[in-house]
C-alpha cells in the first residue's frame, strides 16, 4: 500500500491520502502530521455519510470531491466497501489526479483481494444471520430445510444451524459457495444413498 | 425574488445544465427545473451538514462547492449560496464544460450586481 500512496502522493498537489474501508475503518494512510487519527476518523465517517446519502436516495457515486478555500478533498469509491481519500490543494491537476487515484483503485483491489462480484450491486452479507435472510439464498436455504427435516426429523434444525456456522466461517455467503453447504450436510447424513436422494431432492 | 429569477434563467442557459434545483437553509424548496427531483433537496441539506463537519475538522475558511460523479457519468454539484443551496445536475455527454468555474463566475456577477 505504501507504493500506491507514494504514486498518487506523485501527482503534483496531492498533500496525502487514505485507504478507508466502510466496515473496518482506516486500512492505512500517508498523510501529513497534522491529520491526527481521530480527525481521520471524522472525516471518515462525514464522507461515508455522504456517500450512504447519495446511494440510498439518488445514485450510487463514483467519486466524491469536496472544494474548499485552502484544500480539496477527493473520495473515490474502488468498491462498495473501500474508498481512496485524497487530500490535494485546490490547484491539483485534477486529470492527473483521476488517472493516478483510478490506475491505484485497480492495483489496490487486487492487493486487498476483493473479488469482482463485492465491486459493484448489492453489498455481501456480513454476518450469518444476514447470509440467511439475503433474497437469493431464501428459496435454495428453505428446500434444503424442508428436505433435511424430511431425512432427518427434529433433529434436522440442529444440524443445518451447524453446517451453516460451519459453512460462514468456511467463507460461505452466497449461492455460489452452496455445493460445499451440501458437502457438510452430507457428511452429517453419512448414509451415500440418502445423500444422494438429499441432493435430487434439493435441486431447484 | 426577481433577482434570484433572473440568475437562475442564465443558469438555465449555461452550457451543460441538465436541471438545477434551489433550496433554503431549512431544507425547503425555493424552486427547481422540471427534472430536478425533490429528494435532492433533502439529500444535499444532509450532505451540507457533512461537508461543514469535514471542513471544521480540516479548519477550512469557506466549502465553495461538491462535485459528484455517479457510475453512469453523470454529475451533481452543490454550491453554499448563503442561506441557500443550489443543486445542479450535469447533462451525461456534455462533463466538458467547467460548471465548477461557470457558476460561480455566475454568482459573482449577480452579487456585485446586487452591491
Amino acid at each position: 500500500m505504501k507504493q500506491i500512496f507514494e504514486e498518487i502522493k506523485f501527482v503534483p498537489g496531492v498533500l496525502g491520502v487514505f485507504v478507508l474501508h466502510a466496515k473496518k475503518g482506516i486500512l492505512g494512510s500517508s498523510v501529513p502530521v497534522v491529520f491526527k487519527p481521530e480527525k481521520l476518523l471524522e472525516i471518515s465517517r462525514q464522507l461515508l455519510k455522504i456517500y450512504s446519502v447519495t446511494r440510498m436516495n439518488l445514485k450510487p457515486m463514483q467519486d466524491i470531491a469536496l472544494y474548499f478555500d485552502g484544500s480539496v478533498l477527493v473520495l473515490r469509491k474502488v468498491s462498495e466497501l473501500v474508498f481512496l481519500v485524497v487530500i490535494c490543494e485546490p490547484q491539483v491537476n485534477t486529470n492527473m489526479l483521476n488517472m493516478s487515484v483510478g490506475l491505484a483503485g485497480e492495483e489496490l483491489l487486487s492487493k486487498l483481494n476483493i473479488p469482482e462480484t463485492a465491486q459493484t450491486g448489492a453489498p455481501t452479507p456480513k454476518t450469518l444471520d444476514e447470509v440467511r435472510a439475503s433474497a437469493p439464498l431464501v428459496p435454495s436455504l428453505q428446500r434444503i430445510e424442508d428436505n433435511l427435516a424430511t431425512l432427518m426429523g427434529p433433529v434436522a434444525e440442529l444440524v443445518l444451524d451447524e453446517a451453516l456456522n460451519e459453512w460462514f466461517r468456511g467463507g460461505g455467503n452466497s449461492v455460489d459457495h452452496l455445493p460445499r453447504l451440501v458437502t457438510i450436510l452430507c457428511r452429517e447424513i453419512s448414509d451415500p444413498d440418502k445423500c444422494r436422494e438429499f441432493q435430487a431432492a434439493i435441486k431447484p | 425574488m426577481s433577482k434570484i429569477n433572473e440568475f437562475l434563467n442564465e443558469l438555465g442557459s449555461l452550457p451543460g445544465v441538465d436541471s438545477y434545483l434551489l433550496v433554503n437553509d431549512g431544507g425547503q424548496l425555493v424552486t427547481k427545473t422540471k427534472l430536478a427531483s425533490e429528494e435532492l433537496g433533502a439529500a444535499m441539506q444532509v450532505i451540507l451538514l457533512a461537508s461543514r463537519k469535514i471542513q471544521t475538522s480540516l479548519g477550512m475558511k469557506r466549502l465553495r462547492h461538491l462535485n459528484l460523479a455517479d457510475d453512469d457519468g453523470g454529475r451533481l454539484l452543490i454550491f453554499p449560496l448563503g442561506r441557500y443551496l443550489l443543486g445542479i445536475s450535469q447533462l451525461k455527454d456534455q462533463v466538458e464544460h467547467d460548471l465548477s468555474a461557470l457558476v460561480p463566475e455566475l454568482i459573482k456577477r449577480f452579487q456585485s450586481k446586487a452591491q
